[in-house]
């Protein structure tokens, strides 16, 4: 199998500057993504240029004139660290042709096999694959899952409302929270105050609260980063109490708000772990 | 900033030095069967590490544990994002484990994040060892709803060409089983996706892997590698049973040759040999 020509588009090696271009790529595909760290030129160079087992032929890109829209970086084992594609451009042609070459270069290297995790909503990138015989699983099966763990719940709460805070919802509620099982430096009640537009995190109890959420900091911290459906079901498992209880309608809608509904995706570059 | 497990307790906690990275660097090697050339690339050449947020646990004057986090910057929208740390390592000498030094490891570590600001923690890690954390130092440790997927395609047959030789290496000093593979003769071809197709016929001396002369199978098994591989891993017979219903993995040919290959699967498995071929 050859890597397919485009009449639009070359493959290139990586050149001395271009780290520029591909960082600025990289963030504007996966600006909706949790996870990734943002690419500066420093850290792009340590994650991948710096990389053991990292050879400068191991970059691929593809480009139009000028243009940059699309790379990747391959490990000679078969891991690949980042592969990035414009999704304006012709993103198949791209792909395709990064995965063939990706394929060409670790069979001259002597590689078994190839690696590469993306995010599971990339069609593209997902039907190429399917092309091209490689099998899918979930990333928990080979690397482990995400686990996050929030140290400071205030700040956490808070920050998310903030960036929320344009949205007009028209709530008109002060909602204590009591955290079960918080670590010791943490505050166990957290108050938001939402009037009039304006959004506030307090700690402390000394409120009069119109709604009050019983529950522990893991079931919270799922609530906010899962979907709507888990919310329902840690009220109905009562992980998650809800005073009085026909205001329960009123806290899931602000909870429905408050959630962070973007998917996670962390490419194996920012993953420093011995690869095989 | 250093602390004491207890008033008994003969181990110590504090933040990692200079002095300290030769015999911490050596612990990791050891401990994550990491190159030196990958730790120094992982943390000294990292632009990111901050040897403050590294914590060591000492036992009269040595290492015996440390854990490392590298502060980062998570993004949790296209617009915020977070004052994070990501773990990187966490070990415990194998003489020390049982001692509670990880937990303390943690809740020193906590100190550090709660003194710099940090918002949150996070990390990769396995399920089964992310319950024994949050059982015993991690509060309030969730796992994100999986939504990346790892796309894998193997380029020739060498992972199964390695299992073959194990295999045939236990067979010749088994009589018991050599002696039931004179009865077989089965050729299988497997055609999997993300794997080259090959072919396996047992019998009636040893076990043989093709991948050029792919013809005349008795059973031809039509699946996915990665699937196959979970399912044997796991050991669960209800995944298995569940992919043949859902025809994720297809059987044809002889049904009667098939169930002989069952017995000596099973006589296998019985003997451990399955086990020690999928280590």
């Amino acid at each position: 199998m050859g890597i397919p020509q485009s009449s639009e588009y070359y493959l290139r090696t990586y050149r001395h500057g271009d780290e520029a271009d591909l960082t600025s790529l990289f963030d504007k595909v996966f600006k909706y993504f949790i996870g990734f760290v943002p690419r500066t030129p420093a850290y792009w160079k340590w994650c991948i240029q710096s990389r053991p087992n990292l050879e400068k032929e191991g970059i691929a890109i593809v480009a139009n004139g000028d243009n940059i829209v699309g790379y990747t970086a391959i490990e000679k084992s078969g891991n690949i660290l980042e592969l990035c594609y414009d999704p304006s451009c012709e993103g198949k042609t791209i792909v395709t042709m990064l995965l063939s070459w990706c394929v060409e270069y670790v069979n001259r290297h002597g590689g078994n096999s190839i690696i590469l995790n993306a995010p599971a909503q990339d069609d593209i990138t997902r039907q190429v694959c399917r092309e091209l015989e490689f099998s899918e699983q979930p990333f928990a099966n080979v690397f482990g899952a995400l686990f996050l763990r929030v140290v400071n719940f205030p700040q956490f709460l808070g920050k998310i409302v903030n960036q929320k805070k344009n949205e007009k919802k028209g709530f008109n509620e002060t909602i204590l929270i009591k955290l079960r099982e918080v670590p010791f430096w943490c505050d166990d009640h957290v108050i938001l105050r939402i009037r009039k537009g304006r959004i506030a995190v307090l700690k402390g109890k000394k409120v009069r609260p119109t709604i009050t959420i019983d529950t522990d900091i893991s079931t919270i911290s799922l609530c906010i980063y899962g979907s709507p459906r888990r919310l329902y079901g840690e009220i109905l498992k009562r992980r998650l109490r809800i005073r009085p209880f026909w205001k329960t309608p009123r806290a899931v809608k602000i909870f429905s708000w408050i959630q962070i509904r973007n998917p996670w995706y962390i490419p194996i570059a920012d993953l420093p772990i011995p690869l095989e | 900033m250093s602390n004491k497990m207890s008033k008994e307790s003969k181990y110590s906690f504090r933040v990692l030095t200079s002095e300290d990275e030769d015999e911490v660097m050596e612990l990791l090697k050891n401990m994550s069967n990491s190159s030196n050339e990958f730790l120094v690339w992982k943390y000294k050449l990292n632009p990111d590490f901050d040897p403050s947020f590294a914590v060591v646990a000492i036992n009269n004057g040595q290492i015996v544990g440390c854990t490392f986090w590298v502060p980062r910057c998570l993004k949790i929208s296209k617009s915020t994002a977070f004052r994070a740390t990501f773990s990187t390592d966490a070990f415990v000498h194998p003489d020390h484990r049982g001692h509670g030094i990880g937990r303390n490891l943690v809740a020193f570590e906590n100190k550090i994040l709660e003194n710099k600001k940090t918002i949150i923690n996070y990390s990769v890690i396995k399920p089964d060892l992310a319950k024994h954390l949050q059982r015993r130092a991690a509060i309030g440790l969730v796992a994100l709803p999986a939504s990346t997927l790892v796309y894998k395609k193997y380029l020739n047959c060498s992972i199964i060409k390695e299992k073959v030789s194990l295999l045939n290496t236990i067979i010749e000093s088994n009589r018991k089983l050599r002696a039931k593979l004179t009865e077989m003769n089965v050729r299988m071809l497997f055609r999997l996706r993300g794997f080259p197709s090959f072919l396996i016929k047992i019998g009636p001396d040893k076990i043989h892997i093709e991948e050029d002369d792919l013809s005349s199978p008795d059973l031809k098994i039509e699946s996915d590698f990665a699937l196959l591989t979970y399912i044997f891993k796991n050991k669960n017979i209800l995944n298995l049973v569940k992919a043949l219903l859902m025809r994720k993995i297809k059987f044809s040919g002889n049904i009667l040759r098939a169930a002989k290959l069952y017995t000596i699967f099973n006589y296998l498995r019985q003997a451990h040999v399955i086990d020690i071929v999928l280590r």
